[in-house]
């Protein structure tokens, strides 16, 4: 059993990646918060929405995913990492094959994670996932 | 390294990402700070996203010759304006600090974003900046573009 905040952090994200369970290391009144304003921003609060809402919109869009800890510190209960998130669309198109950076930052509690606040490229998510463009204003 | 020196390490380590946000304060205010005072000569400085304005900057000689002639001009000035730092979370010569900002673009729509940034110290300066942020905010509002 992970027992630090930090390897907590590295467990979850350890599931993630090789098909583990990761709700059991998020507390069931979690809140997951996606930084910007693309259709899979906003503040999830509790499993029914971040299931419900943010991961299955995400599997709309995402046909993989693959997170990769780059940087982790934290001396207490909330930790900040550095996260290289890559992967492939359902449109079959690669994302972040560069290995850019993403902050993210984690709130643990007793061996739960209590809160998670990403900052993804939104203008990746915008461009890669629902295809859209940038076009100047008239 | 001992528990003190860790923790010593830290605590500069913070105390320098502070003064940073200091001198961006003083400098917005007209002060006549240079508000990079704290960035190392060979800085690695990187804005995230797929902007215009993003990338990676290495050192202090091209952030002054290359962003910021490129970005001072599309930035709106007013009171107000500003970095305003929430939570630093830090370890060693790391330091990740939560922000929000308030801003404007030239024609002052407000740009007011939500910021991760990332800051590691050597030597009482600051080595690595990440500008971590909603990359599709700024490219709408400062670039003037609608999505598609």
């Amino acid at each position: 059993m992970p027992s630090s905040p930090k390897d907590v952090v590295r467990e979850f994200v350890a599931r993630l990646n090789d098909g583990g369970d990761p709700w059991t290391l998020l507390s069931a009144t979690a809140v997951v918060t996606i930084n910007g304003t693309t259709p899979l921003s906003g503040r999830y609060p509790g499993f029914a929405l971040i299931r419900g809402i943010l991961v299955d919109s995400a599997r709309i869009v995402i046909a993989s995913l693959k997170v990769r800890i780059d940087q982790l510190i934290g001396t207490g209960p909330r930790v900040a990492a550095l996260l290289d998130l890559s992967g492939r669309s359902v449109a079959g198109t690669a994302f972040n094959a560069e290995g850019r950076l993403c902050g993210c930052v984690f709130a643990v509690n007793a061996g739960m994670i209590e809160e998670v606040i990403l900052f993804p490229d939104t203008s990746l998510i915008e461009i890669v996932l629902y295809g859209r463009k940038y076009v100047p204003d008239v | 390294m001992s528990e003190n020196s860790a923790a010593d390490v830290t605590a500069q380590s913070e105390r320098v990402v502070r003064q940073f946000f200091v001198d961006l304060k003083a400098a917005l205010n007209g002060e006549g700070i240079n508000p990079y005072r704290t960035m190392a000569g060979d800085v690695e400085f990187v804005v995230t996203g797929q902007t215009p304005l993003s990338g990676r900057w290495n050192g202090l000689g091209e952030v002054m010759e290359d962003f910021l002639p490129k970005a001072s001009p599309l930035m709106g000035r007013a009171a107000g304006h500003g970095l305003f730092p929430l939570e630093f979370i830090a370890e060693g010569n790391r330091v990740a600090v939560l922000a929000r900002g308030r801003g404007s673009n030239v024609l002052g729509m407000p740009y007011n974003n939500t910021y991760f940034l990332w800051f590691e110290v050597q030597d009482g300066m600051i080595t690595r900046y990440i500008e971590d942020f909603d990359s599709s905010l700024a490219w709408r509002i400062i670039f003037r573009v609608h999505l598609e």
